[in-house]
């Protein structure tokens, strides 16, 4: 047995090639003379052989499964870790995004700040929504939720307005008393959708805007801004007069219909003066031809766009592909109670909006890019492509075209 | 996984992370594919390049200096020169000697089949530990040392002991006809 085992060992030793000097020479010798040995040697060397080949070929077969699972694992992750070469390129790219995110909702969050803070201030531009039409005629601040209480009108010309002269229908109030707020609540999906490929316009630049032929004004350091029907022509707007009666109250005067206007930063309604009226310090001039003389006073009027009287929209969320492409589509998808505007264009997010005009109880969508308006169908659940409208032809996308204020002269009324 | 780690858990039997090993296939393509090979001769002789490192890693001939990346590469592009020149050699379409080597390699083939197929029933006659410390110590040539760790012996000399007894029982059940026959 021992013998054996002895003989085992040197086989094993030589098929190896690790005999040592005397070993050697004692394998030589049985090798020369031994045949029961070397047949042996010849047994254990097919079964060595038969090892190996049987172990690499099962070796091979779990190297094919290992791939697999290799291959696995790389399909979990391959959607978002290119390889090789694009590696670097992907883990900077995501440094970059990383910044662009956490930078972008910095800018984002002090440039809300800053409206927070205007809104406050309550200067001209208060969106038109936020009117309502309370007794005393108030402003709601709907950040702070108390009301701003305006300027009491002159009791005389507020009576003579309870009367409806024409300028407000009802439906309109019913518009004007919605409540606005302002709380941004289209920018949900701004991170995920960033990293999908779709970037969120900010909501800024999504608004809505009741188109209405209602007049409003402010009027405050020389200048007259007038909201409401913003596709008053040129003409129109060259042709309104500013008068200022003995009382040093002002009158404008617009389509041969009086209105006074009186110095204020808050938003009023353009209140029409009535000619049955004797009693407002203006009879004379109702009654007949009045006598105006220029005087060196100046104002500008301006009429106030879209952009300004529009306020944020929080029922569609607009995203869209920041690529250069050059067929520019577009598409609306139903999402939750709003809808979901999906943009295949090269947007500039700093210039571009996105708007929803209200007229008689129907939305129009318009998106404006650089100098160019281009009309969007709601209806559109397929990629369209984008094309300009003619803003001399659409009678809604006219309201885009920004105006220049208007200086007139203050006339004097003897 | 470092290089590191997967030597260290290589040695102690985990070969299933060879799977690590595969990131690395990509260059060993680019390699193959610029040098008329196929996406299939890239993953055969990146197969092939494993079970070298594997074998050397057991065996302890593999000392890790360099990159594990860079070792596969370099067996990898000895190997695929080896087949390119063997395929050379087969396309020359005026030799005989061509011909006989072919058939020859065939016949290796299928030889070595029923061999492996021999051993194959002989070993798991055979059955643990022996068909384990055998595969070790032959395919892989594992150091007495280590076979004595992983199969819990208490040195290299009880390990060489097991292995000589486990060699002659394998050879009880093997008979000298069949296997030589099988030449």
């Amino acid at each position: 047995m021992q013998e054996d085992l002895k003989y085992i060992e040197l086989i094993d030793k030589y098929l190896s090639g690790t005999l040592n000097p005397s070993e050697k020479e004692w394998v030589d010798n049985l090798l020369l003379n031994d045949s029961k040995f070397v047949k042996e040697v010849a047994v254990y060397k097919k079964i060595y052989e038969g090892i190996e080949r049987k172990e690499e070929a099962d070796l091979k077969k779990r190297l094919g499964s290992y791939f697999e699972v290799y291959e696995k694992d790389q399909k979990v992750v391959i959607a978002n870790i290119p390889k090789g070469k694009y590696r670097r390129l992907f883990t900077f790219g995501s440094a970059i995004a990383a910044c662009l995110i956490i930078g972008g909702s910095i800018l984002f969050f002090s440039t809300n700040k800053d409206q927070d803070s205007n809104l406050n201030r309550l200067p001209g531009v208060v969106d038109l929504d936020t009117i309502t039409f309370k007794k005393n005629d108030s402003l709601k601040n709907p950040r702070e939720d108390k009301q701003i209480t305006q300027e009491e009108l002159p009791n005389k010309i507020k009576d003579e307005n309870k009367p409806n002269e024409g300028l407000v229908n009802d439906d309109e109030k019913q518009n004007i008393e919605r409540k606005d707020s302002t709380v941004y609540q289209n920018n949900i999906d701004n991170t995920q959708l960033a990293l999908g490929g779709f970037k969120t316009l900010l909501p800024n630049s999504v608004r809505e805007y009741s188109y209405s032929k209602l007049l409003l004004y402010t009027f405050k350091d020389d200048e007259v801004k007038i909201y409401g029907d913003p596709l008053m022509s040129r003409l129109d707007l060259l042709s309104i007069q500013i008068l200022k009666n003995e009382k040093l109250e002002y009158l404008l005067n617009f389509k041969n219909e009086y209105y006074l206007i009186k110095k204020t930063g808050h938003i009023n309604k353009l209140l029409k003066v009535k000619e049955e009226k004797k009693n407002t310090g203006f009879s004379t001039f109702f009654s007949k031809k009045p006598k105006l003389t220029p005087t060196q006073e100046e104002v500008s009027i301006k009429l106030v766009g879209v952009s300004e009287s529009s306020h944020v929209l929080q029922d569609l969320n607009v995203n869209y592909m920041f690529q250069a492409i050059q067929n520019e589509t577009y598409f609306f998808n139903e999402k939750g109670n709003g809808l979901e505007l999906i943009l295949n264009a090269n947007l500039n997010p700093k210039s571009a909006k996105v708007f929803k005009i209200r007229e008689e109880e129907k939305n129009y969508y318009y998106l404006i890019q650089e100098s160019s308006v281009y009309e969007l169908d709601a209806n559109v659940k397929e990629p369209k492509p984008l094309i300009p409208v003619d803003v001399k032809t659409n009678k809604l996308a006219r309201l885009f075209i920004e105006r220049e204020p208007v200086k007139v002269s203050v006339y004097k009324l003897d | 996984m470092t290089d590191q780690e997967i030597i260290k858990q290589l040695k102690k039997g985990n070969e299933s992370c060879l799977k690590y090993l595969y990131r690395h296939i990509n260059m060993v393509k680019s390699l193959i594919l610029k040098n008329n090979g196929s996406e299939d001769d890239a993953l055969d002789i990146f197969q092939e390049a494993i079970i070298v490192f594997y074998k050397n890693v057991m065996s302890g001939e593999y000392e890790l200096k360099g990159k594990i990346s860079s070792y596969l590469y370099e067996v990898s592009r000895r190997l695929w020169l080896n087949q390119l020149n063997r395929r050379k050699k087969y396309e020359n379409p005026n030799s005989d000697a061509n011909l006989i080597e072919q058939v020859d390699e065939i016949n290796e083939k299928t030889e070595s089949k029923a061999l492996q197929e021999y051993i194959r029933n002989a070993l798991e006659k055979l059955g643990e530990p022996c068909k384990s410390l055998l595969e070790a110590a032959v395919f892989l040539s594992m150091k007495m040392e280590d076979i004595a760790e992983r199969f819990n012996y208490s040195g290299a000399r009880s390990a060489s002991q097991q292995k000589l007894r486990c060699l002659k029982k394998l050879r009880e059940g093997i008979s000298y006809d069949d296997i030589i026959g099988l030449e």
